[in-house]
């Protein structure tokens, strides 16, 4: 992938291996955490009908699983960026915090998901559709800069995946500390998701159980 | 002292919930006004108490609401009419092997299961090493579950959930499967687990097993309670059907 869109970019595969993998890294974390979310509770039908658990736990592990598996995948980014002679600045110590915040915005989406696909069964089947379109809605494969296009640069301004991707590349790609509002719209869109998340779950819950 | 109240419970599934719908069929049924809203009613104005020392055996038919009663004590279905208290700490037992993962060893779905029953990591530790030898499969303890027999996964099952001590055990037909030598040592394990418990409700279609273990028998037919009392004379008038 690196290689095949480097050319096509017109870029170095090495400056464009480590631009791809900063906004891959942040995109998993939220695509799995949405998708593994969105089949859960089908999976754990027979844990969840035959005893009693909190039923927010189970979204919540796979947000967990896919934070963890992200904090692995940007290790192995790291070892090669070092491999790749790339710079490696200080500036890294800032992203626990961008880390955190997709990591509640994930969350906050992932409940949604779950509780969507118990009450909508094919939204099993759309939902990995709608990630792959998001994924090219956002600016992980080509930088935000490439569109002149007044309606691509507003689609590309509201998503909040191209926020995360700008919290994950500055400091990854481009050795600086993201913008105050980048943090903030970051902080605001997390805040949203995980509010909407919660109270709409903690409304529907009591239904999963005849659902499943 | 543990005990149990229920108040006026009644429980009941509405048709357009339990169906299983998909994002095309509502949009089609916005054209097509389908009504499907009645209502199945699964439990009726249950009121009874259960006493701490006192044994419950749940005899009925099938579809009787037996297994809906024992969920919504255990609060699995969390949305009903009328009043559920309980006092004293509850362990269901109500399907073993219900939280079986296949993929994970015996001994970590030892750990799981013991954690799903609500045991502490220390309690676990100490109870790992005696499940293993209860159930005979230290051979093969350490490979995946889904490797194992049917008998083997059951015994395994069995030990688990036998080996945590409630003050409320709840059992819903727990002697199924396993080798005839299994279900010998299982029926002294399960008495000792039985004895040690303050409540025991038991459902099961084996008369002998509630007359054996039971100290009063409620009988459910289309979600009510039509008859509690003693074993022998509940049983006596099931078995005649006489309501």
């Amino acid at each position: 992938m690196t290689i095949v869109f480097s050319s096509i970019f017109g870029q170095d595969p090495k400056v464009f291996a480590v631009f791809l993998f900063s906004g891959m890294t942040a995109f998993n974390l939220f695509s799995a955490s949405i998708l593994i979310s969105s089949t859960t509770f089908m999976e754990h039908e027979g844990l969840i009908t035959k005893v009693y658990i909190p039923k927010i736990i189970l979204p919540l592990t796979v947000c967990f699983s896919a934070l963890l598996d992200s904090i692995l995948v940007f290790i192995a980014l790291l070892i090669i960026m070092f491999i790749l002679g790339s710079p490696v600045t200080m500036t890294l110590l800032v992203l626990p915090l961008s880390f955190l915040l997709l990591f509640i915005f994930s969350i906050g989406l992932a409940l949604l998901s779950a509780l969507a696909t118990i009450f909508y069964r094919d939204l099993q089947q759309i939902i990995p559709y709608g990630l792959q379109a998001l994924f090219f809605l956002s600016p992980i494969l080509y930088p935000k800069k490439n569109f002149s296009d007044p309606l691509m640069s507003f689609i590309m301004d509201i998503n909040p995946i191209s926020v995360y991707v700008d919290l994950f590349r500055g400091p990854i790609f481009e050795s600086r500390i993201p913008d105050l509002s980048s943090y903030t719209l970051g902080l605001a869109y997390a805040i949203i998701s995980i509010t909407v998340g919660t109270i709409i779950f903690s409304k529907f819950k009591h239904l999963i159980i005849y659902k499943v | 002292m543990a005990h149990i109240k229920i108040q006026n419970l009644s429980l009941s599934f509405k048709k357009n919930i339990l169906i299983r719908s998909t994002l095309k069929e509502s949009v089609f049924r916005i054209f097509t006004k389908e009504n499907n809203n009645y209502k199945i009613k699964a439990l009726q104005d249950i009121n009874t108490q259960i006493n701490s020392g006192e044994k419950v055996g749940i005899i009925g038919s099938n579809g009787a609401g037996k297994s809906t009663l024992l969920k919504a004590i255990c609060n699995i279905y969390e949305y009903y009419d009328g009043d559920i208290q309980i006092v004293g700490d509850i362990a269901p037992l109500l399907e073993i092997g219900a939280g079986f993962v296949p993929d994970l060893t015996g001994r970590e779905n030892i750990k799981l299961n013991c954690a799903i029953l609500g045991l502490k990591k220390k309690a676990i530790e100490q109870l790992e090493g005696e499940i293993i030898s209860f159930s005979g499969l230290s051979d093969f303890i350490d490979e995946p579950v889904k490797t194992y027999s049917s008998g083997m996964y059951m015994r395994l099952a069995f030990t688990i959930a036998s080996s945590i001590s409630p003050e409320i055990l709840i059992l819903d037909e727990v002697f199924a499967g396993g080798d005839k030598e299994f279900i010998e040592k299982a029926r002294n394990r399960i008495e000792k687990v039985i004895n040690k418990a303050n409540i025991l409700i038991l459902v099961s279609h084996d008369l002998s097993l509630i007359n054996q273990y039971c100290t009063r028998v409620i009988w459910m037919d289309k979600g009510r309670i039509v008859a509690d009392g003693l074993p022998n004379i509940i049983i006596d008038r099931y078995m005649n059907n006489d309501i």
